[in-house]
C-alpha cells in the first residue's frame, strides 16, 4: 500500500473527479470502504501478483483502486446502470475484466474466472453471506476473503454487532480462519468488515 | 451450508469447458477469438465451467501467453457487458419506466415552483385580494405570464406555461408507448396509471408476481405501513384510485370496487407480461365484473 503522508493513494491513469497529489490518486476512504478499512489499520496488503474476485462492482470507484495494485480484477456487477459507469473505468485500465452476472449465481461466470488470491464481497443484500459462501470456491486456499458487511440490509430492526456475529460464526462454520472484524464506523455507518483467511489445505 | 457448499464444488469440477476451448479449429479463422468464442458461448445456451487457469491455454495454443490470455478474456468480458447493455437500453419497459421518472420530476419540480410564486404574489398584494382571486378560481400563474411584465417571475410564469404544454407531449408519449407495452392495463385504467403501477412496482415482472391485494395498494405506501404498525384503517386503494368507478363511487362501496378492480387488473397485467396481445374477450368480462361491483345483484 502506498501512503503518502498518511493519506491512502495509488499509482494509476486519474479518473475524473479523482484527488491527485503529485502523480498519485487519493485512495478516500468516505468513498470506498476498502480503503475506510486499510486506514483503520487492518486490510490485508494487495501485491502486484493478485488476482482479485470482486463481487458488487457498481460503478468501480473502489475496483479501479484495486485494479491500480492488483495484476487482474474480475469485477461482477449485474446492475445495469453501474454497469455502464463500470465499462468507462475499464477503458483506462487493461486488467479489469467487467462480468455482468449475478454474483448468487456463481456458475454463469465461472468459466471466466480463475483460482484468486482475494475474494472482496460489497453487495448490499440480504443474503450478503451466503453469497459470499458459494463464491469461496474461486479463492485458493491460504487466500484472503474481506467481506463488507452492511448490518441494515440483513435486518433492520436487529442489533449490528448481533448480525456480525452470526456472519462471523457462519464464515466459522465454512471452514475460514483468522476472523477479523473492523467497525467502519468513523466512514460507513452499521458496517463491518470482516477479513478472513481461507484455510491453507496442505498444512492441514 | 457446508454440504451444500461441497456439492456445488464437486458439481463444478465434474465439468470441463472452459471459455477457450472448442476454439482450437478456429484459431486461424478470419474472426477475432472473441467473436467466435461469444457465438459459441450463446450456442451452448451460456453453460460453460470452472476454474481455469492461463497456462492451461497456452499449453493447448490458444494463447501466446498470460497477457494474450487476459487480453482475450477482457474483450469477451467487455463484449458480454456491452451486449448485456444493449439488451437493457432497448427495452421497452425500461424505456417507459425512464420516461414516468422524467415526468415525476417534472410534475415535482411543477407544483413547487408554482407554489413558491403563488406565495411572493400572494405577498404582493393586500389579503382580502388574494383570496377573492382564489375564489374566482382564476390561476394567478395563467394570469401573470399573459401580463406585460418583465421581471424574473414574470417570465419564470411564462416558462411554467410553456412547461404546462410540454408535459401534456409527454404524458401523451407515455400513453403510446404505454398503449403498446400493456395493451390490456391500459384499457382497464388507462395508460397513465398502467405506468404509474409499473413504476411504482419497479419492472413488468415483479409486477405481475404480485398478488392482486398489493397491486389495489400500490402507491398507498404510507397509509399501509401506519396501518401495519399502529393499527390505523387500512387503505382501500392506492394508485388505481384514478379509476372513475372507484373515485365516482361512495365511500362504502369503494373498498369492494377496487378488489374487484385489483383482481382484474393484476390478470391485464399477466396477459400482458406473458402474451402481449390484446384480450377482447377478457375485457369484456372483466369491464362487467368492475360494473357489477359493489352493487346488490
Amino acid at each position: 500500500m502506498i501512503w503518502q503522508d498518511g493519506i491512502l493513494c495509488s499509482t494509476g491513469k486519474a479518473i475524473k473527479g479523482d484527488r491527485m497529489i503529485g502523480p498519485l490518486r487519493v485512495w478516500p476512504p468516505e468513498r470506498s470502504k476498502l480503503a475506510a478499512l486499510y486506514y483503520l489499520g487492518s486490510g490485508p496488503e494487495i501485491i502486484k501478483t493478485d488476482q482479485i474476485l470482486y463481487l458488487g462492482a457498481a460503478s468501480g470507484t473502489t475496483v479501479s483502486f484495486i485494479a491500480d495494485y492488483a495484476d487482474v480484477v474480475y469485477a461482477v456487477e449485474i446492475a445495469p446502470e453501474p454497469l455502464a459507469k463500470l465499462l468507462d473505468v475499464c477503458n483506462n485500465r487493461m486488467n479489469i475484466l467487467p462480468i455482468p452476472a449475478d454474483a448468487a449465481t456463481p456458475l454463469v461466470y465461472a468459466p471466466f474466472v480463475s483460482t484468486v488470491d482475494l475474494l472482496y464481497q460489497d453487495i448490499a443484500q440480504k443474503e450478503q453471506v451466503e453469497i459470499v459462501l458459494n463464491n469461496l470456491v474461486f479463492l485458493k486456499s491460504g487466500g484472503y476473503l474481506i467481506l463488507m458487511l452492511k448490518t441494515r440490509s440483513v435486518a433492520t430492526q436487529e442489533d449490528p454487532e448481533q448480525i456480525c456475529s452470526k456472519a462471523v460464526s457462519k464464515l466459522q462454520n465454512a471452514g475460514l480462519d483468522d476472523i477479523k472484524v473492523t467497525w467502519l464506523d468513523r466512514y460507513h455507518r452499521d458496517h463491518a468488515a470482516i477479513v478472513c483467511k481461507k484455510r491453507d489445505l496442505k498444512e492441514l | 451450508m457446508d454440504s451444500k457448499q461441497s456439492e456445488k464444488t464437486d458439481d463444478l469440477h465434474v465439468s470441463s469447458f472452459y471459455w477457450y476451448d472448442e476454439l482450437k479449429i478456429e484459431r486461424d479463422s478470419t474472426l477475432p477469438i472473441p467473436t467466435v468464442f461469444y457465438s459459441r458461448f450463446i450456442e451452448n445456451g451460456g453453460k460453460l465451467s470452472i476454474l481455469p487457469t492461463w497456462k492451461e491455454a497456452v499449453t493447448k495454443g490458444i494463447c501466446k501467453d498470460k497477457d494474450d490470455y487476459y487480453f482475450y478474456l477482457r474483450e469477451i468480458c467487455l463484449m458480454w457487458s456491452r451486449n448485456k447493455l444493449q439488451k437493457y437500453n432497448s427495452s421497452e419497459e425500461v424505456r417507459l419506466v425512464k420516461l414516468m421518472l422524467v415526468l415525476r420530476e417534472t410534475d415535482l419540480m411543477m407544483s413547487r415552483l408554482s407554489e413558491q410564486i403563488i406565495n411572493w404574489d400572494s405577498m404582493r398584494e393586500s389579503d382580502s385580494d388574494s383570496s377573492v382571486k382564489q375564489k374566482k378560481g382564476l390561476d394567478p400563474i395563467r394570469e401573470m405570464a399573459s401580463g406585460t411584465g418583465n421581471d424574473g417571475i414574470s417570465l419564470l410564469c411564462r416558462d411554467l406555461v410553456s412547461m404546462k404544454g410540454s408535459r401534456g407531449k409527454l404524458v401523451r408519449d407515455i400513453s403510446m408507448r404505454c398503449e403498446k407495452l400493456l395493451p390490456n392495463c391500459s384499457n382497464i385504467v388507462g395508460p397513465l396509471v398502467a405506468a404509474r403501477l409499473l413504476l411504482e412496482a419497479g419492472s413488468l415482472k415483479r409486477l405481475c408476481r404480485m398478488p392482486a391485494s398489493k397491486i389495489q395498494v400500490l402507491g398507498a405506501r404510507n397509509a399501509l405501513f401506519s396501518h401495519l404498525s399502529s393499527g390505523s384503517p387500512p387503505p382501500k386503494h392506492g394508485l388505481i384510485f384514478e379509476h372513475k368507478r372507484i373515485h365516482a363511487a361512495s365511500r362504502r362501496i369503494r373498498g369492494k370496487i377496487s378488489r374487484t378492480l385489483a383482481s382484474n387488473l393484476i390478470i391485464a397485467f399477466r396477459i400482458d407480461y406473458y402474451r402481449g396481445t390484446i384480450d377482447s374477450a377478457f375485457l369484456e368480462r372483466a369491464q362487467l365484473r368492475i360494473e357489477k361491483a359493489g352493487k346488490k345483484s
